[in-house]
């Protein structure tokens, strides 16, 4: 138990689970978020998990530099195009 | 010397070609949420109306459920990796139980729409809703599968945790899990949170 405690794994899915609780409350301001910046906020939290989740717990942070920059890319275009069709 | 060169030597988590499929379903995917945030945009009041129907709760709830899934996942690797094989298998059972309490909850708020008289075709939106969280639920089922196989090889007698085609092959399937997460951590917002 102490050593699930202990785990860097374990820090990093109670992040996601605090990140998921945080868009949901952002979310509720009004039924859904449609502000440019509460959206904004809300991607941001969405990719950073994504990326939490690839470079954690998929261990592409030790990957060979194709997978990283592939990964990272598709990271940012999802990104900028969510952002661009709900501003 | 020895331990920084292996510290810093890349090291890619599973098979490569599980990679290239990985990477494909991504792109895929992504293409799928640029559609829907194009013609969210084209129909904005519409997909924000018809949004007012889903019940975030569900959305939520199943996040919780998937990103558990998957530090489960992590942790049997772990076990795996240590030859701790009766502790991995757990961790795996575990796993694909939070596969069946997402399928559960997809089942009740599917069954919940189609009852209050929703159905695919009858908005943009809805066809959104129901192809998105339908091809996920797809790789929900694959993936509790590839868990299942998981566990099996863990337990047999041809697993070796100093065998590199083990670990690789248990690599390869926690990876697509993950991808079944990854995906639902984009679809949850697009979908629940924001219009």
């Amino acid at each position: 138990m102490q050593n699930l405690l202990n785990d860097k794994a374990t820090h990093i899915w109670l992040l996601l689970m605090g990140l998921s609780l945080s868009s949901w409350i952002l979310s509720m301001q009004s039924s859904r978020a449609t502000g440019f910046v509460s959206i904004a906020i809300i991607l941001v939290i969405s990719l950073f998990k994504a990326r939490l989740v690839l470079r954690n717990f998929m261990d592409v942070a030790e990957a060979p530099a194709w997978l990283r920059y592939s990964v990272d890319a598709w990271v940012l275009t999802v990104f900028i195009g969510l952002l661009a069709f709900f501003s | 010397m020895n331990t920084a060169s292996k510290k810093l030597a890349p090291h890619i988590s599973g098979e490569a070609s599980m990679w290239i499929l990985l990477l494909g379903d991504m792109v895929i995917y992504a293409l799928l949420f640029f559609m829907y945030g194009y013609d969210h945009r084209q129909e904005a009041a519409l997909f924000r109306e018809s949004q007012t129907t889903l019940n975030a709760g569900f959305g939520f709830a199943n996040t919780l459920i998937l990103l558990t899934s998957s530090w489960l996942v992590v942790m049997g690797l772990k076990s795996a990796k240590t030859n701790q094989r009766a502790s991995a298998a757990n961790f795996f059972k575990y796993a694909m139980l939070c596969g069946a309490a997402f399928g559960v909850s997809k089942f009740i708020e599917y069954g919940l729409k189609i009852n209050s008289g929703i159905e695919l075709t009858d908005n943009s939106f809805y066809m959104y809703y129901f192809l998105l969280t339908g091809f996920h639920f797809i790789h929900v089922i694959i993936g509790m599968t590839t868990l299942f196989f998981m566990r099996r090889h863990v337990l047999g007698e041809n697993f070796s945790a100093s065998s590199d085609n083990s670990i690789s092959g248990l690599e390869s399937g926690a990876n697509f899990w993950h991808l079944v997460d990854l995906l639902w951590i984009l679809i949850f917002p697009l979908l629940y949170l924001i219009g």
